[in-house]
């Protein structure tokens, strides 16, 4: 499995970019990330609850993302 | 100027009753024309633009081997730009994007030292339109450079990463496409204008207060206003460091996109 991390370097190459920009930039991506997990699933979850009548998706929904922000985080950024 | 039409304009400064800044204060009309008002920021705006421009042409402009002061310091910063952002973040094809980087850097960084200018003290990047402005213009160019770079379906394709189940594969895409279209500008948006936002608030905050001790009729009070524009002073020298990295941030997100779009497949 070759690491799969466009992110981490963007040139191809060994990633030779300097601490803090690199820093920056990783942060700033995997806030993202963190962000975007709950707020797509939870936005899912809402609109099934809407949409079943129901009420415990949302909160599934949310807690799922969460786990698969982390997951694609790793994915991304964990590997060595 | 600034300073008093901040204070009249929506802070009231009663005997006994201190009311703290507001988003209010940002909104500052100048001109009203009816169809349309000419406001500070819009102004400051212009001021900004033409300042960018006169850096540019007067740092190139009779540009020699040896060069003059001005244009040591434009280098400076071209420089900084070019290998710190450009090439760090976008690899080998950099310069193509280059222009655009260090256009935004320079608009972004302008704006925000607006903000500690003298008689202008008015950062149009606390206005949401500007952040948002600036965020599309890297939201067009980075999905652009990405749909050119991979075609159309190739680029939703490159949005998930190798080696996942199949399976997984159309839930990360969900994941992977909300970040790419909407938290990616949401943040770069919101981070800008909340930075600069806050910090001239808690700037407006020290002195809208220490002029409220000042002016109290218990003398206790007109000597902790002292301390109150100290901190003033303090946080507005702290407000300019806040304001470049704020710029270098911008400009480096923007580059970062441009060089994920940009890089190949994996």
């Amino acid at each position: 499995m070759s690491p799969a991390s466009p992110n981490l370097t963007p040139s191809g190459g060994k990633d030779e970019r300097s601490g803090f920009s690199r820093g920056s930039d990783l942060a700033a991506q995997i806030v993202s990330y963190l962000i975007a997990g709950p707020l797509t699933f939870g936005a899912i979850g809402w609109g099934l609850d809407a949409l079943l009548s129901t009420h415990f998706l949302r909160p599934i929904g949310i807690i799922v993302g969460v786990a698969l922000s982390m997951y694609v985080i790793w994915l991304r950024y964990g590997r060595p | 100027m600034s300073l008093s039409a901040a204070l009249t304009s929506g802070a009231v400064v009663t005997a006994d009753e201190f009311t703290g800044p507001s988003p209010a204060d940002f909104y500052q009309p100048m001109w009203d024309f009816g169809w349309i008002e000419i406001t500070r920021p819009m102004l400051v705006l212009v001021l900004v633009t033409i300042l960018a421009c006169w850096i540019m042409l007067a740092g190139s402009r009779n540009a020699s081997v040896v060069p003059s002061k001005g244009q040591f310091y434009f280098e400076q910063i071209y420089d900084f730009v070019r290998g710190g952002i450009a090439r760090d973040m976008i690899g080998p094809n950099y310069k193509k994007y280059l222009p655009l980087i260090f256009g935004l850097f320079l608009f972004v960084l302008l704006s925000n030292l607006m903000a500690s200018t003298p008689f202008v003290q008015n950062p149009p990047s606390a206005r949401i339109a500007v952040p948002i402005a600036a965020t599309a213009v890297v939201y067009i160019a980075y999905h652009y450079v990405g749909f050119k770079k991979h075609g159309f379906l190739g680029y939703f394709k490159f949005m998930v990463p190798a080696g996942l189940a199949p399976a997984m594969v159309p839930v990360i895409f969900l994941l992977e496409a909300a970040t790419f279209f909407l938290i990616r500008p949401l943040t770069l948006a919101l981070r800008l204008f909340g930075n600069m936002f806050a910090g001239h608030m808690l700037i407006l905050v020290f002195v809208l207060g220490g002029e409220f001790l000042l002016f109290h009729d218990n003398w206790l009070f007109k000597l902790f206003s002292v301390g109150a524009f100290g901190m003033g002073f303090l946080m507005q020298i702290f407000e300019i460091l806040i304001q470049a990295l704020q710029a270098y941030v911008f400009a480096l997100l923007a580059a970062s996109y441009i060089g994920t779009a940009e890089a190949d497949e994996h």
